[in-house]
Order: C-alpha cells, then sequence, then structure tokens
C-alpha cells in the first residue's frame, strides 16, 4: 500500500473536471427524460455533431470562438426541436420501444454520416480555456527558446511562428500564457477552471429558464404530469420539442468543453462519454437535474480517486486503469439495484 | 423483502465477479509470474528446491539467450548497430546501396520505376530458373517448396481449394477487414488510400493476367476493430466472396484469423499491424509482415536508452499500454528487454489503458506519480496524441526534461498531422523509434517524386493528403502490387502459390521508406520485411521529424516467432 496523497489532488481536479463533463452531457439526457421518459441514445451523436458545428464555424470560418459556440448551441436546439417533431411526436409517448429504437438508429446514423462528411481522423479545435487571459496574475509566461525568441502557437491552424521578443510579432504571443496553477502541490489548469464556470453558468441559465418563463413553467407542468399538463392547456408537443433543444444545447455544451480534451474533434468523441453521462444520471436519478450534475461529479471523481488513485496508485495494480469504464457500468448496476430512483430521483409509488 | 435484497446482492457479486474475470484474464500471465517469483524469493528454500530454481533460472537465462523475445534481432545485433559497431558490415551494406543507386535515379518517378521493373525482372528470373528446375514450385508430393527451406504442404489445403481463386476473367479479387468506424476509424483511412493506390495501378500499369488486364478489386469489410467482427467477415471474404488474397489490419484481429486463412491456404501478406507473431513461416507460411515488428521496436527504445542516458542510468521507464494484443506485445517486448538488462531500467512501470477511453488525465497522473525518467507510450490512434497532449497538460513532459530524460511515442504514431501537431508546443522533443517511414505530411519529404506522386493521385481521387493514413495505405500497397507483378510474371502465371513465393523472396527498394531500410524476405531465414529504424525527434517550429544518427538495419537477424496465444511470447 502506497497512500501517496501528494498526488491525490491532481486526481481530485481530474475527476471534477471530466464529471462537469459528464455532468453537462447527463443534463442532456435528464432534461429528455424528463420530457418523455425514455433515455435518448443519440445524446453522444447530436453534442458531436454540435462539437462539429463549432468546428465549422471556428477553424474552417474563422468566426470567434465563444460566438461559434453560441451559434452551435442555437443550431443544435433546433436539430434537437426537429428530431424530436419528425421522429419522436408521431408515436404513442407511452410505447417505448419503438422511440428508443430510433434514438439508437439516430445514433448509428449520425456517426456514420460524420465521418463521412468529416473522416475519423481527429480535427484540432481551439480550447476556450487554453491559457489564462493575460490580465490574470502571474499570467503571460512566455517561452524562450536557446537563441532568444518566443515560440508562439498561432491561434488559426496551431502552426508555430517563431519571433523576437519585443518585436511586432510578440504581441502574438500574448496568447502563449499560464495554463495552471499550482494548487496543494497539483496543477490547476485553466481548462479545469473553465470546464466548471462553463457548467455552472449554463445551470443558473437553466434554472432560469425553467423557473422565470412560461416555456419553462410549461416544461415543468408537462414532465409532471403531461395529461394534465394538456388539460389545462399546454400544448405538450411544442413543449416536449423545447425539451430536446434544450438537452441538445446542454450536450453541445459538454461536446465543446471536453473537445480540446480529446485532442479535438472526432465522429466517435462522445462514445464512451454517454456511457459516463447516464452512470452519473442513473445514480443522481434520471428526473433529477440537479441529481445529473452531482451524479456526473461523483462518476469523474470515483473513476479518478477509486479506482485511478486508490487502485493504481496505492494498491499499487496498474490494471486498475482499465476498470474506469467497468466501474461506470457497475455504478449503474448498483443504484439500479438498490435505489432505482437514483439519489434524487423521485420515487414512483403505486397505490393499488 | 429479505428475499429480494438477497436477490439483488447475489445479482450484484456476480456482476462484480463478471468484471473481475474480463479485467483480471489478461493480466494471468503477468500476475501468476509476479506471484511465483516473490514467493520463491521470500519462503527460505530446501537445498534441493535451490538447486531446482538454480537450473529453472539457467534454462530461463538459455532461452533469453537464444532469443525468447522473438520476432526480433538478437538484442547483441541491434545494440551493436545501435552503437555502429558493425561497421564492415555497413561498409559492405552502404557500397551494395550505392551501386544501386548509382544504376537507377531514385530522385525522380521514372527512376523509382525503372529500378523496380529491374528488381522485379531480377527476382521472376531467379524464380522461374528455379520452378524449372524444380527446386521450387509445388513438387509431385503436393509440397510448395520457396527459398530458405520455406515448405507448405499443399495437399492439405481443403478439397476446395484452387490456386486461382479470385481471379476472374476481368478482376483479382482481395479481401481486407479494417477498422472503418469504431474507436480506431481513423485507421480505416489506410484502406482508402491502398484502393486508391490499386486504382491507379488498374488505370495505368494493369497487372496481366493470361495477356489480359485484370483490376485489383478490393473487397472491404469494416469490423470496426473488433476480433469478433473480423471472424465472421473473413469467413464471408474466404465462403462468400471468393477472394484471391486476404488483408487484415489490427493485431488483435489479425491474432483471431490467422491460423484460419493459413489452413485456407490463402495469401495473407503485408498485414497491417507489427505483432511478432507475423514472423512465422513454418506455421503460418501464408501470413507476412510489413512493418517493423513492435518486439525490435521494444529492443531499440533500450538501446537507445543505453546509448544515450549514460548519466541517468539505471532509469525508470513508464509505459502507456493500450489493453489489447497489439499493446500488450510492446509491453512484453519492453518488460523482457528490461528484465535482461537491469543495469539500464531499474524499474519499469507499465498502465493499462482502456482502448476506449475517451481521456487519459488519469493514466497520466499515475505515471507522473512514478516520477519517471523516461516515457514510453505504447498506443495507437487518437491515444498517440492524448499521450503526448496529456503529458504536457500533468507536467510529466516538464519533469522528464528537466531530468533529462526522454518521451517516446511509438511507431504507429508517427502522423505529424494527427498525432503530433494539435498538441502544439508539448509536442517539441519527443523521440521515435520511427520504423523508416516516410510521413506523408512531413514537409522534409513532401516534395519527393514518389510522396508527390502519392499526393496527387490522393488528391486526385478526392482524398485529403492531409490525412497521412491514406498514403500509409500506399506504404502497404506498394509491396503487394510489386509482389503480384512479380507472381503474375512466373511460369503458370498469377495464382496463389506464385504469389506467395513472390512475396516470400521479395528484394525491393521501397521509396515509401527511408534510404538505408532493407526490404527483403527470404523464406524461412528472414520472415521479417523492415528490421530497421531511424531514430527521430520532433521538432515542432518546423514540424518534422528530425532524424538523429544514421538508420540502424539489422536485416535477417530477427528471429522467427511461433506465437504462444495462451501465454504470450514466442515459443
Amino acid at each position: 500500500m502506497n497512500w501517496n496523497f501528494e498526488i491525490l489532488p491532481d486526481f481530485i481536479f481530474n475527476g471534477l473536471r471530466d464529471g462537469a463533463v459528464y455532468a453537462a452531457a447527463a443534463l442532456a439526457l435528464v432534461l429528455i427524460f424528463k420530457a418523455t421518459t425514455l433515455i435518448n441514445f443519440a445524446t453522444g451523436e447530436l453534442a458531436m455533431l454540435g462539437a462539429f458545428f463549432v468546428y465549422v464555424l471556428n477553424i474552417e470560418q474563422g468566426l470567434w470562438l465563444w460566438l461559434s459556440i453560441a451559434i452551435a448551441m442555437l443550431v443544435s436546439a433546433g436539430i434537437g426541436a426537429a428530431v424530436e417533431r419528425a421522429l419522436v411526436r408521431p408515436f404513442d409517448p407511452a410505447d417505448h420501444l419503438p422511440v428508443v429504437l430510433i434514438t439508437l438508429g439516430l445514433f448509428l446514423i449520425i456517426n456514420a454520416v460524420a465521418g463521412d462528411v468529416w473522416n475519423y481522423q481527429v480535427r484540432r479545435v481551439n480550447d476556450p480555456f487554453g491559457q489564462f487571459p493575460s490580465w490574470v496574475p502571474n499570467g503571460s509566461e512566455l517561452k524562450t527558446s536557446s537563441e532568444g525568441t518566443i515560440a508562439c502557437l498561432e491561434n488559426a491552424d496551431g502552426a508555430l511562428a517563431e519571433v523576437a521578443p519585443g518585436t511586432a510579432g510578440a504581441d502574438m504571443c500574448e496568447m502563449v500564457g499560464r495554463t495552471f496553477f499550482e494548487v496543494i502541490g497539483a496543477r490547476l489548469h485553466y481548462r479545469t477552471i473553465g470546464t466548471w464556470i462553463a457548467l455552472a453558468l449554463a445551470l443558473i441559465a437553466l434554472a432560469i429558464i425553467l423557473g422565470k418563463t412560461k416555456a419553462g413553467l410549461a416544461f415543468r407542468a408537462v414532465s409532471s404530469n403531461t395529461e394534465s399538463a394538456r388539460l389545462v392547456g399546454v400544448n405538450t408537443g411544442r413543449t416536449l420539442g423545447f425539451g430536446w433543444a434544450l438537452a441538445s444545447v446542454f450536450g453541445t455544451l459538454s461536446a465543446a468543453l471536453v473537445a480540446p480534451a480529446l485532442g479535438g474533434v472526432n465522429p466517435n468523441m462522445m462514445l464512451t462519454i454517454l456511457i459516463y453521462a447516464l452512470a452519473g444520471a442513473a445514480l443522481g436519478g434520471l428526473d433529477s437535474l440537479g441529481g445529473a450534475v452531482i451524479g456526473g461529479l461523483v462518476v469523474g471523481l470515483i473513476k479518478s480517486v477509486l479506482v485511478s488513485w486508490f487502485g493504481v496508485v496505492v494498491l499499487g495494480q496498474a490494471y486498475f486503469s482499465i476498470l474506469q469504464l467497468a466501474t461506470a457500468f457497475l455504478l449503474i448496476l448498483i443504484v439500479l439495484l438498490f435505489r432505482p430512483a437514483g439519489l434524487f430521483g423521485t420515487r414512483r409509488i403505486e397505490r393499488v | 423483502m429479505t428475499k429480494r435484497r438477497m436477490w439483488r446482492l447475489l445479482a450484484l457479486l456476480f456482476a462484480f465477479s463478471l468484471v473481475a474475470a474480463a479485467c483480471g484474464g489478461g493480466d494471468d500471465d503477468a500476475d501468476a509470474d509476479a506471484g511465483e517469483t516473490e514467493t520463491e524469493t521470500t519462503a527460505a528454500p530446501s537445498e534441493d528446491e535451490a538447486m531446482d530454481e538454480e537450473e529453472e533460472m539457467a534454462e530461463e537465462e538459455d532461452e533469453g539467450a537464444t532469443g525468447a523475445l522473438g520476432g526480433a534481432a538478437a538484442e547483441e545485433d541491434i545494440e551493436a548497430a545501435v552503437a555502429g559497431e558493425d561497421e564492415e558490415e555497413e561498409m559492405a551494406d552502404e557500397e551494395m546501396m550505392e551501386e544501386e543507386e548509382m544504376m537507377f535515379d531514385r530522385s525522380t518517378l521514372e527512376g523509382i520505376f525503372e529500378e523496380a521493373a529491374a528488381r522485379r525482372a531480377k527476382s521472376v528470373a531467379d524464380l522461374t530458373e528455379k520452378i524449372e528446375s524444380g527446386e521450387y514450385g509445388v513438387g509431385d508430393d503436393g509440397i510448395l517448396r520457396g527459398p530458405a527451406g520455406f515448405t507448405i504442404d499443399i495437399s492439405a489445403c481443403p478439397d476446395d481449394w484452387s490456386d486461382t481463386t479470385g481471379i476472374t476473367d476481368s478482376q483479382v479479387r482481395i479481401g481486407h477487414t479494417t477498422a472503418q468506424s469504431g474507436n480506431l476509424a481513423a485507421y480505416g483511412n489506410i484502406a482508402y488510400g491502398w484502393e486508391n493506390y490499386f486504382n491507379w495501378i488498374n488505370e495505368n500499369d494493369p497487372i496481366m493476367v493470361g495477356g489480359s488486364p485484370r483490376d485489383l478489386t478490393l473487397i472491404i469489410k469494416d469490423d470496426a476493430y473488433v476480433a469478433a467482427q473480423t471472424i465472421e467477415f473473413v469467413d464471408e471474404l474466404i465462403e462468400a466472396e471468393n477472394v484471391f488474397s486476404i488483408l487484415t489490419l489490427g493485431s488483435p484481429n489479425t491474432l483471431a484469423v490467422y491460423d484460419k486463412i493459413n489452413e485456407e491456404c490463402i495469401p495473407h501478406p503485408f498485414v497491417m499491424t507489427g505483432h511478432p507473431a507475423w514472423g512465422d513461416p513454418v506455421n503460418h507460411p501464408w501470413t507476412t509482415i510489413m512493418q517493423m515488428s513492435y518486439s525490435t521496436e521494444s529492443i531499440l527504445w533500450g538501446a537507445w536508452i543505453r546509448e544515450n542516458l549514460p548519466d541517468l542510468l539505471p532509469v525508470k521507464v513508464a509505459g502507456l499500454v493500450m489493453d489489447n494484443d497489439f499493446g500488450l506485445a510492446y509491453e512484453l517486448g519492453f518488460e523482457e528487454w528490461a528484465h535482461a538488462n537491469t543495469d539500464v531500467v531499474s524499474e519499469y512501470l507499465p498502465v493499462r489503458h482502456d482502448p476506449a477511453a475517451p481521456t487519459l488525465t488519469n493514466e497520466m497522473t499515475t505515471i507522473l506519480a512514478f516520477e519517471p525518467d523516461v516515457f514510453i507510450s505504447m498506443t495507437a490512434g487518437n491515444p498517440c496524441l492524448l499521450a503526448v497532449q496529456e503529458a504536457g497538460q500533468s507536467g510529466l513532459y516538464d519533469d522528464i526534461n528537466a531530468k533529462g530524460g526522454a518521451l517516446f511515442t511509438p511507431s504507429v504514431c508517427k502522423g505529424i498531422e494527427a498525432y503530433m501537431k494539435p498538441a502544439g508546443d508539448a509536442a517539441d522533443g519527443w523521440w521515435i523509434i520511427g520504423g523508416g517511414s516516410k510521413d506523408s505530411t512531413d514537409p522534409k519529404f513532401i516534395d519527393e517524386p514518389f510522396m508527390s506522386f502519392v499526393n496527387s493521385n490522393l488528391e486526385a481521387g478526392g482524398l485529403d493528403p492531409a490525412v497521412s493514413l491514406y498514403a500509409i495505405g500506399y506504404t502497404y500497397g506498394y509491396p503487394y502490387g510489386e509482389a503480384l507483378r512479380i507472381a503474375a510474371d512466373l511460369p503458370g502465371g498469377l495464382n496463389r502459390t506464385n504469389f506467395i513465393l513472390a512475396v516470400r523472396s521479395i528484394d525491393m527498394y521501397h521509396p515509401m521508406l527511408l534510404d538505408g531500410i532493407i526490404t527483403q524476405l527470404n523464406g524461412n531465414a528472414d520472415a521479417y520485411f523492415v528490421e530497421g529504424s531511424d531514430f527521430s525527434q520532433f521538432n515542432a517550429t518546423e514540424q518534422t521529424w528530425t532524424q538523429v544518427g544514421d538508420v540502424v538495419d539489422v536485416n535477417g537477424k530477427s528471429t522467427n516467432c511461433a506465437w504462444d496465444k495462451d501465454n504470450g511470447g514466442c515459443r
């Protein structure tokens, strides 16, 4: 046993970073589950599509990254709503099997089409949280090579350019800044902090949309009881479409946040992430938005701290590192066996 | 209620045991071995036992000396080559190469094609002479004989086997299983490049059978890198598609089908994997390797460390291993070397990763905690890039460089556009035992005549030259095409036996490999096509691999490898 606590904070940060991504993807699953009480297996692929929109807008068309992400989220929302209208609404909402099969089919179709259009080679994307902005204290940490020149990352295609310090091109090097802070001996990356902030902002936005808007109220009504909502005049179809649109927005956000950590976008980027997200959603409760967030973070932590830190570092069993995915499955199983509604989900009580 | 709860617990236990079984399987040998050693060293043995142990150990050492690590050249040969000790041979090689280069102009496409034609003509003449004298070819006893003791008992082939299956009036049908979906789908691009080259052959310089041109037709099946799928598709290619030959991609996939393909007597040359098992001409005569074997690469890592990090010896080495037959071939190869060279490697920690893992953050943090002097990535596909990227992010890159150590990426991760460029600064200074291959996106090679021929063909075929895996299709397709041409000119024309004879005696210049890499096969004596490599370091400013020192080649010195599927390693 090697209780290496020095390295533990690293694993905690890893876990919370990955966990935030799983949380965003789990939110996408939960939003659709709340609306239709089914699991959308195409969630990951719709998210991947959103990430490719970001790639096209930002890298290929040269738009500002955050604008690209915003547009991609809107486009994804449209696609989500369209999928609901065209492929889900025609079916009886009480009969889940056809719709689940449709989401499975969508999963395969979107993956194959994306592979055909963009190829499976990973395409580099810009990292929204690559380097801290220059106003962060001690932020600009320029790299100096042996010749006294600075190697800078060019923004557009990632090619490296060398410029002498103090010359005109050097302002381009503002991009090359600090990427992390040392916190209790571990590297806390801007990418990690940024992912948390993005998730938090998105959650606040979601809370406002669901709590303060008419559409949000209708969504809550439909997810609470579709029949009653319809009877009081809520347009349930349109509201479900709204739910799908919201879900696609969160999916795209999660994919855009995780893409730089995956080396870029590729059609298979969300395959495994969806499984972790599913575990997070199951743990938190499939109909609980707060549960999805906590569930996602816990799954990230379990994967990092329990499996990688405890299993590999403490117990010294190197092969534990391949158990991360298996642990997610195990977690789903445990939850379904002992607490089918999840930690924060609604328990369904049926009285005879 | 309690009964129900008990059932749930039982279900959970069952699930746990399933997971344990699934995950423990691959590690049985390693764990068992480690366990045995531990008990042996901790328990105080009686004298008899001690004697037995000594004998056992002596036996083990013997095995080591004769090359237990099959599929690679003997360590002494490689290390001598790395240290530049076999100067005589090198001189001879250089002279030979100079002679060849003087005769043909490799700086033009015409010159390269002229050289290829001349070498083919020589092979055809040599083989024809031996076939006509009865030394080679299928004898009355039903045995196919070839160079250096190479034999195949054709009478043991299936009853419905034919030498010309797959050759129709207009086509030569070649079956290919590859990954065009799933986590390693990027490797499926190789098939498109391969097809692009064969299309060029069909249109510009077709293979002639009986005086008429035949189109090389590829039947590509997407196995998603799942070995179970490969098995099904290979059956389909044999039974329904009636293919002439088969090409497979991936170590786990090829391991799953090479017995069957050999039993069916179907040519299976130049497979797209560097597992040492493909150098087994005695038991698997129809299967051959193309690229440098992973075992050779493992030894070259060790040899490089010994030569270049004298101040740090013995070093702590960490490996990031893709958890499948491919990664384990690397892991095992280096482990054996490390055990035999404790003066070079003091500790070796292989950290395995799930091939489907989206990120490798935790794995790299684990490696960071181990504080290695040398890091070796033993993975493929997108994880190639993740390893480079995460080494930078986690601080491993800085730590190792501060110590004066080294980071290695494996030969299968040489593609610059795909695996190095996206990592930016963190890719600078990484080492590779490159296997002599030229990356088609490396600015150094882009203007070479053959490379521009490849890239312009790809472009004409609607394939983006920035995807270097398309060009890798030419690296594999070129020797395939050459062997087909030789076979077509032998007595009897193109058929399976002539094809495998041509493959097993091939001696060619490969324009997609660095000069100095010898590309030969010679029956049972030389079962490895590429046995040399460059040592290169990545330059992120220029986005190029800078070759450091000479190309090392130990052609013909790798020992054959009858792979032991149950226990791993060569028998």
